[in-house]
């Protein structure tokens, strides 16, 4: 398809006769050697697009998803949510600083804490919800084909598996990214307080993105696997819970119990008192990437550090026992570690699904 | 003719379960080949394997010179498989579904702008659409969701479907099962109307009968060997063959009893049987007699208003058939008609079938 785009305008920027006639031959071919390096790069995202835009897949699964009542009901209902949360939160903060008489002197509540909370809270449940939405559009997409049969139909087509794979997982974010995009009001409600930068949002939203981005994966994946939408769907979930909420749990339990102290708003995270330095490294390390495999634990720590900090990318952090001067580490902020270790996880997942569905097809 | 399909030594097992033997089969391009066996007696996988579903234990299948094994690309190019369920996506319009395929096939939108991004949707494949729908006869059809059509319309659905890339070979697996007996005769006219366009049609069926009509080669398949392989009246002299006998029925006016001892005592012939038959009484006595000039003289003896029939089963060639003849007309009898009897398909289905079953 590249070549053919290519001598396609070749063929229209020069006529035959213009080519035959004049232009000598190694002209000619300095002249396409040059322009072929960014032609080629722009004719292969041309290429890239056409090809997701011409994938039969999301347009039949967008055709599929948006017709009828439940998309509608489901992006009500998501809307509803949010703003219900929204409108409850802010009703508690101003409550809550006439109560506490905060707000003797200015009357009222401060706008930019009253912005924060309401942008915070929204923030955590958006990613919630998005947590538990994303794998229910994506874990039955390729199990209920097997069901329903179509599978087979579609394995003898010339259609590529990388197309079947990642039309299903395309189309699925498009509605999460709908979903995403709807909730911008109740968003920008937080907004008109104030005390909300940029980067924050920014870098939410790509949290966000890329959380539905793994979210679908797994889904995509475990029903690559399973022969039953159900199966699918239950194992799917179980995995998403356990990597969510399970597994900080079980941590903080088990830290709780060998003795270390989280404290999450200190600067360095553990306070050890009997460790040797490089254990203590080890373990802030060790951590710091826990922190990083949870969503909602990445977003928390993000922005404790980038107050802490001062620094939405880089930081160091000190640590010190009894015997030596204190040692410098350097750390990078937990989205940056998130949300490049879900990308490469997604990816992995995505190219197993593949793998895994052409090696079906026998 | 050049061959489009070859099989050869084609193997499939299910762990232990062999669902085909050593399996080889040649098509010829433009035939009408009917895979006729039992359930389960390894069509399916047979056309699942030329469908490049399933990879062959052992053995090879080519379909227009692409091996299934090694260019399963190749092999899809040129088939359209319609396997024996439906398969149909009910939230969707028989437009989109048509639609769908056809993008799947790589057909472009337009032809003129193909693989461009941004342009409308609709502008080209809706031209193959509407021909596709009109060839099945569902354009009145054209924006009611798959699942308002009825199994008939279904199935012409999905075999249009099978159609959007213009494949040489058609594999249709079950194309007539559970079908009411006018949607099974549209499918049958479409059968016919592809073949004219050149197609080859592979299909299966476990009715014998149901296919022989429009069917130019069938192979018999049970427990996974191919058992017989040819025209029908090439499977139908084999069934001869196998049986050794053939059948004729005879008709008299009358003198049965002499005419089945007469035949009892002739050399060849193993069985006679009677049947009885009333004629037509409104048709009156002396027509039917005239109109059988050698019934003249001994019409008057039988009663006229029942003729009977003798189903004789003999061995031998065509000189031992006119013999029979020659016995009856000699003794004098009324012989009314005198007429050989084909072997019944199904007969020859059972017997070839059960044979390998004991």
């Amino acid at each position: 398809m590249t070549e053919n785009g290519e001598t396609g305008k070749t063929g229209t920027a020069r006529t035959p006769d213009d080519q035959q006639a004049h232009a000598p031959a190694h002209e000619g071919i300095d002249r396409r050697t040059e322009q072929s390096f960014v032609r080629r790069a722009v004719s292969r995202l041309a290429h890239l697009v056409s090809r997701t835009w011409y994938n039969p897949i999301v347009l039949k699964e967008i055709r599929g998803r948006m017709r009828g009542w439940r998309a509608t009901a489901v992006l009500t209902v998501h809307l509803v949510v949010l703003s219900c949360f929204a409108s409850l939160i802010y009703f508690t903060v101003v409550e809550s600083a006439q109560s506490t008489g905060r707000g003797a002197v200015g009357a009222g509540v401060q706008p930019a804490v009253a912005g924060q909370t309401l942008f915070y809270s929204s923030y955590m449940l958006l990613l919630t919800l998005v947590v538990f939405l994303s794998p229910a559009f994506t874990a039955g997409t390729i199990s209920g084909e097997r069901e329903r049969k179509t599978l087979d139909l579609l394995i003898t087509t010339l259609l590529p598996t990388r197309s079947l794979v990642l039309g299903k997982l395309t189309s699925a974010l498009a509605y999460i990214v709908l979903l995403i995009l709807a909730a911008l009001p109740v968003h920008s409600l937080a907004l008109m307080f104030g005390g909300i930068i940029l980067s924050e949002v920014i870098i939410g939203t790509l949290i966000l993105l890329v959380t539905a981005l793994i979210a679908g994966s797994i889904g995509i994946f475990v029903s690559s696997i399973m022969k039953s939408s159900i199966a699918s769907t239950v194992l799917t979930y179980a995995t998403i819970l356990l990597t969510a909420m399970g597994l900080p749990i079980v941590l903080f339990i088990l830290l709780s119990f060998s003795g270390f102290v989280v404290n999450p708003s200190a600067t360095s995270g553990l306070l050890v008192n009997n460790l040797n330095w490089v254990w203590q490294a080890v373990l802030i390390y060790v951590l710091g990437f826990l922190i990083c495999t949870n969503p909602f634990a990445t977003a928390v720590a993000t922005k404790l550090l980038e107050q802490e900090k001062n620094s939405l990318f880089y930081f160091t952090t000190q640590v010190s026992d009894r015997s030596s001067v204190p040692h410098t580490l350097p750390l990078i902020s937990p989205w940056i570690v998130y949300v490049t270790l879900y990308l490469a996880v997604s990816a992995l997942l995505i190219t197993l699904s593949i793998l895994i569905l052409r090696h079906k097809r026998g | 003719m050049a061959t489009i399909i070859e099989i050869q030594n084609l193997t499939h097992r299910y762990g232990r379960l062999t669902a085909v033997n050593e399996l080889s089969l040649k098509i010829e391009e433009g035939s009408i080949f009917g895979f006729i066996g039992p359930n389960g007696a390894g069509k399916t996988t047979t056309m699942r394997i030329l469908a490049t579903l399933l990879r062959p234990t052992s053995g090879e299948a080519w379909v227009g010179g692409c091996s299934v094994r090694k260019d399963p690309r190749g092999v899809r190019k040129q088939i359209g498989y319609m396997p024996d369920f439906f398969g149909v996506y009910n939230e969707m319009k028989v437009w989109e579904y048509l639609d769908f395929f056809a993008a799947c096939y790589d057909i472009p939108v337009d032809a003129r702008r193909a693989h461009r991004p941004f342009v409308p949707l609709r502008a080209g494949r809706a031209a193959l659409v509407d021909d596709l729908l009109e060839l099945v006869d569902l354009t009145h059809r054209r924006d009611d969701y798959v699942d308002s059509l009825s199994r008939g319309m279904k199935q012409r659905l999905c075999l249009a479907r099978t159609l959007a890339h213009d494949p040489k070979v058609l594999i249709l697996d079950e194309p007539a099962s559970g079908l009411d007996p006018r949607a099974r005769i549209e499918i049958r006219e479409l059968l016919r109307e592809l073949q004219a366009m050149d197609k080859t049609i592979f299909l299966s069926s476990h009715i014998l009968l149901e296919v022989a009509e429009i069917c130019t080669m069938i192979g018999i398949i049970e427990a996974g060997n191919l058992v017989t392989c040819g025209s029908i009246e090439e499977i139908q002299a084999a069934g001869r063959r196998r049986r050794h006998t053939r059948r004729v029925q005879v008709t008299l006016a009358g003198r049965s009893e002499e005419a089945m001892s007469l035949l009892q005592s002739s050399p060849n012939v193993i069985d006679v049987t009677l049947t009885e038959r009333r004629v037509d009484k409104g048709l009156p006595p002396e027509r039917l007699v005239r109109s059988q000039p050698q019934g003249e003289q001994v019409g008057k003896q039988a009663p006229q208003d029942r003729a009977f029939e003798l189903i004789v089963d003999f061995i031998g060639d065509d000189l031992a058939q006119t013999a029979i003849l020659t016995r009856l007309i000699q003794a004098g009898l009324p012989v009314l008609s005198f007429r050989e009897i084909e072997v019944e398909l199904e007969d020859v289905f059972m017997q070839v079938t059960k044979g390998i079953a004991s």
